[in-house]
């Protein structure tokens, strides 16, 4: 996350083990340059919701509640239901976030995620419309950073998407404009799998799944969100920093593979 | 000021990947890519996307938008050139004027 320039500074010296390390292809937690960190992700913690996602990335801990509730669509989506994304920075999960309107790092966040979501098409918004262009189900998936440790995006991502997978409602059909609820539970109608992969650039190395003390001393970030059939959906540079066009390439293709594990473990956790 | 930047849009249209989207492409194509390139250097400065590309797909996207914003980048230059080029005849012919006084 651009989180990084807003941070208390660390010290010069730790920030200098941080880049020294990594130049000699070393990271601060002994992992390789493309390795991501140990990932868990626990779908239904949260009772009262439609759905729910908590993962951990490390020690980054991310918590997604999705909530699903009748309401009127857009103008020019009559037939379609609406998602939106909203991600909030709970100021325990660092010193440097403050209570409050969200600032532009939780704003940047919950736009990845829902672009991620929505160019992916992982919901059949068609399949949420009650009555065209008068009722239709609205999707509000919450975000909660609980612990910052870094990499916010793809654990965000992935807490969502958990989330989405995990959420049920009711079957309905439509009497005189407006639902009514059957016995029968259904899942949100989903057709896609989007899986985000972020790297960072530091110095003149890029390293994937940046931890906190890395993304400190980034120059710039990467996000590349693929699908199930390894199509990119989405993608967001970040920071000040620049990239040439082999890094991009090569950025690309690393998250593509790597995309491929990750969402194979978040589904096995589905099934 | 270190250079110029030139920007360039790729995107996905009826299947084929092409650059400069208009507004109806950009609506109803399948991708956009927003790039900004530094030419000298040769380095990305922006770079977002949406929509659906391969990845062979999005490697030719963004070889036609780093092409396209090199081309940008040297009208960029002509034109500050030109426009200095003007400012720098017109000193002159002052200058010439001021000898002949």
């Amino acid at each position: 996350m651009s989180a990084t320039h807003q941070l208390s500074p660390v010290a010069r010296l730790e920030q200098k083990t941080v880049v020294d390390l990594i130049g000699k292809g070393k990271r601060v937690d002994d992992r390789g340059s493309l390795d991501y960190r140990p990932t868990t992700i626990t779908l239904g913690v949260v009772e009262k919701a439609n759905g729910s996602a908590q993962v951990y990335l490390g020690k980054t801990k991310v918590l997604a509640g999705v909530k699903i509730q009748p309401g009127t669509p857009f103008a020019d989506t009559p037939d379609e239901g609406i998602l939106t994304v909203n991600a909030e920075f709970v100021p325990l999960a660092s010193p440097t976030f403050e209570a409050g309107p969200p600032d532009e790092n939780s704003i940047e966040l919950a736009r990845v995620v829902d672009r991620g979501i929505r160019e992916s098409k992982a919901i059949d918004l068609k399949k949420l419309c009650i009555e065209p262009g008068k009722k239709v189900f609205m999707i509000f998936v919450d975000i909660y950073v609980l612990d910052h440790d870094g990499n916010l995006i793809d654990a965000a991502a992935m807490a969502a998407l958990g989330a989405l997978v995990n959420a049920k409602m009711h079957a309905f059909k439509v009497e005189k404009g407006e639902p009514v609820y059957l016995e029968e539970i259904i899942p949100v109608p989903m057709q896609n799998y989007p899986v985000s992969i972020t790297t960072v650039k530091v110095d003149s190395v890029t390293v994937l799944d940046p931890c906190l003390e890395e993304e400190q001393v980034m120059s710039c970030r990467l996000t590349v969100t693929t699908g199930k059939d390894d199509n990119i959906c989405a993608m967001q540079k970040g920071g000040l920093g620049f990239l040439s066009p082999d890094e991009i390439k090569q950025i690309v293709s690393t998250s593509i593979s790597k995309a491929k594990d990750l969402r194979e473990k978040i589904l096995s956790n589905v099934k | 000021m270190r250079e110029l930047v030139a920007g360039c849009a790729a995107g996905k249209v009826d299947g084929k990947v092409v650059l400069d989207l208009s507004d109806v492409e950009d609506k109803q194509g399948e991708a956009d890519l927003p790039v900004a390139l530094m030419p000298k250097s040769n380095v990305v400065s922006l770079l977002q996307m949406d929509g659906s590309l391969t990845e062979e797909e999005f490697k030719q996207a963004l070889d036609m938008s780093t092409d396209a914003c090199r081309r940008i980048y040297e009208m960029q230059r002509d034109a500050l050139r030109q426009k200095y080029h003007v400012v720098k005849d017109e000193a002159d012919k002052e200058e010439e004027t001021e000898v002949n006084a």
